[in-house]
């Protein structure tokens, strides 16, 4: 590797587009942050939202023919109605119990799901993944020495989007008040008068929809819908949540933009095979320095 | 039946990775990083056997060893954490030693095959990168039957067993058990409850450990691939659905989860479909675990009366 110009303006080029990327995984670890303030449950299902999002988005875009505008909105509804059985069978009936049981509850729920869906997968096409339409494959502009991918930025913006619609909701609606309300303190809260049910319903509709836009921009930016999405976004939805802080959203945001800017940048600097080393041997240190996250708060069990 | 016998140690495995897990579980520590104490033992005692040419108790026990050592370098930092915070920076650790392991490579080459399938062919005794740790041939050198090593693993079950009977029954494993009620009365009580928690921790790191050396001797092939996030998470449902109040949840869970599969074999592709909704339905209708405390002691109390003389009774705890 030689150190000259264009060195530097590749490395600028992956850190842009590190970046940008990164807001995939951020949405992906919003839905899980969520769904942690709220209950401190992992929801280890989340990613069968993401899923259901690609498989949708992509299905709505080939064999529909939809313009991507509105397969982006099916790939929504999709994470949304996952979203929404997750918690009427994996929390709701059990959410009295050990906090562990609903995580393993949703681990029953991801296990089975994810080979359902790649059996309907594979049923409908035979190679390993399977092409997701991209019809801002060619667009971009460039800044000086610097190419913006349109697609990039498309997923930029719309996380954007969805990260203030989020923020709106949280600290503007009743919603939103109800939930910190939740998230403080279950018990107070119901006797407050707020319905936990009905509060907890649509905070796991948010997580789905959530995790079905991270799913549809994330099979649009790589081209590819495979049926082991789910499990790969999980994985890297926790990681970015634990980056960030557990159920800190601002958190989850830098959290995402952090790992993927890093993994493209270890891709470009050391190798790819360590792309996924680099990432986590810097979450392991960040860990053992800051067990809590980069923005979580310090535990400390009051007397 | 050697297939029968594969199945079956793959299940004593399982059960010991179940204890291990239920090892920290006792202090109310969730740990789900076991598959990386896993990895680490099956690597090290595969290691020894193969490149080293160790027999196969020592390398086990120095692989125990290096897993409860990483373990206490593990537990330290991470105890500051408090309940499910713990867990998940633990999960962490299994997805280095997952790609760490993907990626290593040391190790020599072995010689030549003369006959069979991989014939001039020269192999690579040790850790090869993705292609994963192959060739650990310590059982087929040895002239180890499938039956012989099942039969090996059941007795190391019955002896975990039995030393998790005592324990449980002894001052350590009340101590522990406080620990797992509140933390802050089992130190009012003068127990040091930080060392309790590394302890327990450390025991466990190097039971998996020892499960990671059996395995990577039943299989002869690892590869990194194999010690990830779904394993961790499964070792630990084996705990929380077979009941995580005494050792006897975790055998049962590890047994009804290893062999469910296999006796499902019938419904073929429908297998996980079927094995992730039972797992859902057992939470569902039975939130503490299968085997709950008082069903394990009603259950001991019965059969002692049945060894008790006539007219005697055991009075009810």
């Amino acid at each position: 590797m030689k150190l000259d110009e264009f060195f530097l303006i590749d490395m600028l080029q992956t850190t842009v587009d590190g970046l940008m990327f990164g807001s995939v995984y951020a949405l992906m670890a919003i839905g899980y942050a969520l769904i942690w303030g709220l209950l401190r449950i992992l929801n280890l299902a989340h990613g069968q939202t993401v899923a259901a999002g690609m498989f949708i988005g992509m299905i709505s875009a080939t064999i529909f023919k939809l313009p991507a505008p509105i397969a982006f909105a099916m790939a929504v509804l999709a994470g949304m109605s996952v979203g929404f059985v997750i918690e009427r069978f994996c929390y709701r009936p059990i959410r009295r119990s050990h906090e562990l049981v609903p995580m393993i509850a949703t681990l029953g729920f991801w296990i089975a799901t994810e080979e359902a869906l790649q059996k309907v997968y594979f049923h409908m096409y035979f190679t390993d993944f399977s092409r997701f339409p991209n019809p801002y494959t060619l667009w971009g502009f460039q800044v000086g020495e610097i190419r913006f991918r349109f697609d990039y930025m498309l997923t930029l913006a719309v996380a954007a989007i969805l990260v203030g619609l989020l923020y709106f909701i949280i600290y503007r609606t009743k919603l939103g008040m109800a939930m910190r309300m939740v998230a403080a303190d279950h018990d107070v809260a119901h006797l407050m008068g707020v319905d936990l049910f009905k509060t907890l319903t649509r905070a796991f509709l948010i997580a789905g929809a959530f995790g079905g836009a991270a799913g549809f921009l994330l099979g649009l930016v790589s081209n590819i819908a495979n049926p082991y999405a789910g499990s790969v976004a999980t994985v890297k939805g926790l990681f970015t949540m634990i980056l960030g802080g557990a159920g800190s959203l601002p958190g989850a945001i830098i959290g995402g933009m952090v790992l993927g800017f890093m993994e493209l940048q270890s891709a470009f600097l050391v190798s790819f095979a360590y792309r996924d080393a680099v990432a986590m041997g810097f979450l392991f240190l960040l860990l053992v320095f800051r067990p809590q996250g980069m923005f979580g708060k310090k535990i400390e069990d009051k007397i | 039946m050697d297939y029968w016998f594969t199945i079956g140690s793959l299940t004593c495995i399982n059960v010991v990775l179940a204890w291990s897990v239920y090892m920290s579980f006792m202090t109310g520590t969730v740990s789900l990083g076991q598959a990386a104490f896993f990895a680490i033992g099956a690597f090290a005692s595969a290691s020894f056997t193969a490149i080293l040419g160790w027999h196969i108790v020592p390398a086990t026990l120095v692989g125990a060893l290096i897993g409860g050592a990483v373990g206490v370098a593990i537990a330290i930092p991470t105890l500051r954490l408090k309940g499910l915070y713990l867990t998940i920076a633990t999960v962490a650790f299994v997805e280095v030693v997952r790609v760490v392991t993907h990626n290593m490579r040391y190790g020599h080459e072995g010689t030549l095959a003369i006959e069979g399938a991989g014939a001039a062919e020269i192999p690579w005794i040790g850790p090869n990168g993705p292609i994963g740790f192959r060739h650990i041939t310590y059982l087929l050198d040895n002239h180890i039957t499938p039956g012989e090593y099942f039969a090996a693993l059941v007795a190391i079950v019955i002896v975990f067993g039995v030393m998790l009977h005592f324990l449980e029954r002894s001052r350590l494993g009340y101590a522990l058990r406080a620990v797992e009620a509140d933390e802050l009365a089992a130190q009012g009580i003068g127990l040091s409850h930080n060392l309790l928690k590394v302890v327990a921790f450390a025991a466990g790191a190097a039971i998996a450990a020892i499960a990671g050396s059996l395995y990577a001797h039943l299989l002869t092939f690892i590869s990194g691939e194999d010690f990830g996030i779904p394993l961790t998470v499964m070792m630990l449902a084996y705990v929380v659905i077979g009941g995580g109040q005494t050792f006897w949840g975790p055998l049962l869970g590890a047994l009804l989860f290893t062999l469910l599969p296999e006796v499902a074999r019938f419904t073929k592709e429908y297998r996980l479909e079927i094995f992730g909704t039972a797992m859902l339905l057992t939470m569902l209708y039975r939130p503490n675990g299968i085997l709950t405390k008082k069903m394990v002691r009603t259950a001991e109390a019965r059969l002692k009366q049945l060894f008790l003389p006539a007219g005697k009774s055991v009075p009810e705890s």
